[in-house]
């Protein structure tokens, strides 16, 4: 019984150390190919010329790229305002997203006050429910409003969407700075005001990052919500001026593959910029205790 | 610099729980003052009252002649040293001592003049540019303590300061403190459940249980006269034995005989007392110092009174180096007591011991309160 113990005991951890596990990589391995090939066949389709946009071959680099359909996208089209226009409403977003995601959260976590639980759970229960069910009655409050057709009639769509995730993320993190802390700024001579602007949020910024790549990437990339309340061109964001690229008989596709790879970079490069921060803010309310 | 503190009629309730029962006690300007009691006692919660993070419900607290009762804690002038020494983890330990004078908008160049005699005076001179995070628990401490008195505010605070440090490091920091104490002549207020930080550090200590005050003196006060079980027990380390009995009279003596047949005779001193304050026929309890026995060297002879000599039997031994601490059962009663060399028994060992104080402790059962001191008016 004891020898056998003995033997599992020597043997599992040179199965983990010693060979790598095939299995393991070769699943990651296909989950990736998977996921990437998409993107690659966009980026393939955007250097295709003009007369080969149809053509069912495979190959990643088509024969004779060209970056024509880049030059035409940024010279004959609204690229660029499209662009503006996304850039202004995502960082909007991400900004008032975060200000009123931190504040929010930090009531929740340091103040009892009746209805904090059912709040809590009230924020939770509309991140199950789809975001279409919301669309016809944000229609009509943010026309009541007079926000139709205007920035500020995304924006506060956008926050509104984004905030239980965020108000969830920043509480669960906040609870793990020591009240303490505060306290003792507030000992130290600030308001209590004060002592969350100059403790707290300084020693939150991984979960600040969070939060605010997550309002990036759900502002960035989203299409309904902009098509029902943007009505005048102008304003158009960049998923819906790819949409515009469609036309009633024919769809440029080279186009819309190479304003589809130009959108990409900029959250490409915000995600990779704040990756550190993603990484040591997802472990960080473990670790701490 | 420093100044007294005041506290009048200070009620606090949580819900329905009264955690501070009508306090009221002053503190002498550069008096150091321990609050010791269990834990749920409430004196935390005075502390954090008198800093201003917890709000009383009634009651005032002055500091000097001003009264801070509902002042903001930034405004109280006040520093404090808390339990988990609460440091900012973003800041340098330089920053973290400086930042109560950089938020009061302190120039720079007597910041850096304060923090050097600080961290001077602490042993953090080559620390100053390291975070909390890679300093040890006891430097961590230190900063703490940097950061309080680089502010020479007019009472400090202290929460428990020692109570996460190692048993070594504890007994150091405790002469550091009042090493402390001595230069700065500063009030302080130090709340522990330690009765041995109590007894080396207080001028004065508070006792505290249930939210209300139950004896306030100097340590060997507290120590030679407690007013009632409660603070006799908790102040003495092994605590004080209280054995059952009554009083009888015997040959124009009075005498307590315990429920086990131990007889002790009522000092002269405290015969009056005990008269007056014990009601006829009352069960009353005992107090018996671990440190007040000793092992009888000479047999009994008719010359010396047989009472209050017994045969105890051993039933554990802890050995503590020049002293050993046993617990033995004298006619039923299981008793600590404190032996110093060369007397180390073991276990089932039958010792001789015999009592002998001329401190005399006797309670009422009934109200707890001492019979032998009127202590009370």
């Amino acid at each position: 019984m004891s020898g056998n113990q003995k033997d599992v005991g020597d043997d599992a951890p040179s199965l983990h150390h010693d060979r790598p596990n095939w299995w393991v990589h070769g699943l990651l391995t296909i989950a990736a190919m998977i996921s990437v090939f998409p993107l690659l066949r966009i980026l393939g389709v955007s250097l295709r010329p003009g007369d080969k946009i149809f053509s069912t071959e495979l190959e990643l680099l088509p024969e004779s790229p060209t970056i024509a359909n880049y030059v035409e996208v940024l010279t004959d089209t609204n690229f660029f305002l499209w662009l503006f226009n996304s850039l202004v409403i995502t960082g909007l977003t991400a900004l008032i997203g975060v200000c009123l995601a931190a504040t929010a959260a930090y009531a929740l976590s340091r103040y009892k006050f009746p209805g904090r639980a059912t709040m809590l759970i009230f924020l939770m229960a509309t991140q199950m429910m789809p975001a279409v069910v919301l669309l016809l009655p944000l229609y009509f409050m943010l026309q009541k409003m007079q926000l139709i057709n205007s920035y500020a009639g995304v924006i506060v769509a956008y926050c509104v969407t984004t905030l239980p995730f965020t108000i969830w993320l920043l509480k669960g993190y906040f609870d793990t700075v020591p009240r303490s802390l505060e306290e003792a700024a507030q000992v130290d001579g600030l308001t209590e005001i004060g002592s969350f602007w100059r403790i707290v949020l300084p020693l939150s910024t991984p979960s600040l990052a969070i939060a605010a790549l997550f309002c990036v990437t759900q502002a960035w990339n989203e299409y309904i919500v902009a098509r029902v309340v943007l009505q005048s061109s102008e304003l158009y964001t960049w998923p819906m001026g790819l949409f515009e690229l469609q036309g009633e008989f024919d769809t440029r596709w080279g186009l819309f593959a190479a304003a589809s790879v130009l959108v990409t970079i900029p959250v490409v490069a915000v995600f990779l910029y704040s990756s550190k921060w993603l990484l040591s803010g997802l472990t960080l309310g473990g670790v701490k205790g | 610099m420093t100044a007294s503190l005041t506290i009048t009629n200070v009620i606090k309730a949580f819900g329905k729980k009264r955690v501070i029962d009508n306090l009221s006690f002053s503190v002498r300007p550069g008096e150091f003052v321990v609050l010791v009691g269990p834990s749920g006692c409430g004196k935390s919660t005075m502390l954090r009252a008198i800093a201003g993070l917890e709000r009383i419900d009634s009651g005032t607290i002055g500091i000097g002649d001003r009264d801070v009762t509902r002042l903001d804690p930034k405004d109280r002038d006040i520093a404090m040293v808390f339990q988990d020494y609460a440091l900012y983890p973003h800041k340098t330990v330089y920053e973290n001592i400086a930042f109560g004078l950089r938020v009061r908008k302190v120039d720079s160049a007597t910041i850096a003049q304060r923090v050097d005699e600080a961290a001077a005076k602490l042993g953090l001179v080559h620390y100053l540019d390291r975070r909390p995070g890679a300093l040890s628990g006891g430097q961590r401490q230190r900063v703490a303590i940097g950061r309080a008195i680089v502010r020479k505010p007019k009472v400090f605070l202290f929460d428990e300061p020692l109570s996460n440090l190692d048993a070594k490091l504890r007994g150091t920091m405790r002469i550091e403190l009042a090493k402390l104490h001595k230069d700065l002549a500063a009030t302080i207020i130090y709340v522990t459940h330690d009765q041995v930080e109590a007894m080396t550090l207080a001028d004065r200590i508070i006792v505290l249980n249930g939210g209300t005050i139950q004896q306030m003196g100097t340590p060997l006060d507290l120590y030679y006269h407690p007013r009632n079980v409660f603070v006799a027990t908790f102040i003495g380390s092994p605590p004080m034995n209280l054995i059952e009995g009554q009083l009888v009279h015997a040959d124009g003596e009075l005498i307590f005989r315990s429920t086990g047949g131990i007889v002790v005779t009522v000092p002269k001193a405290f015969r009056d007392t005990v008269e007056r304050l014990a009601k006829p026929g009352e069960t009353l309890l005992w107090g018996m110092r671990p440190e007040n026995m000793h092992v009888e060297e000479h047999p009994v002879t008719k010359t010396k009174p047989v009472h209050s000599v017994y045969d105890a039997r051993v039933s554990v031994t802890e050995m503590l180096g020049a002293s050993s601490s046993v617990v033995c059962d004298i006619l039923g009663h299981e008793l600590h007591i404190m032996l110093p060399e060369p007397h180390r028994p073991k276990r089932g060992d039958i010792i001789r011991l015999a009592w002998a104080s001329k401190h005399f402790y006797l309670f009422s059962k009934n109200s707890g309160l001492s019979v032998s001191e009127d202590l009370n008016g």
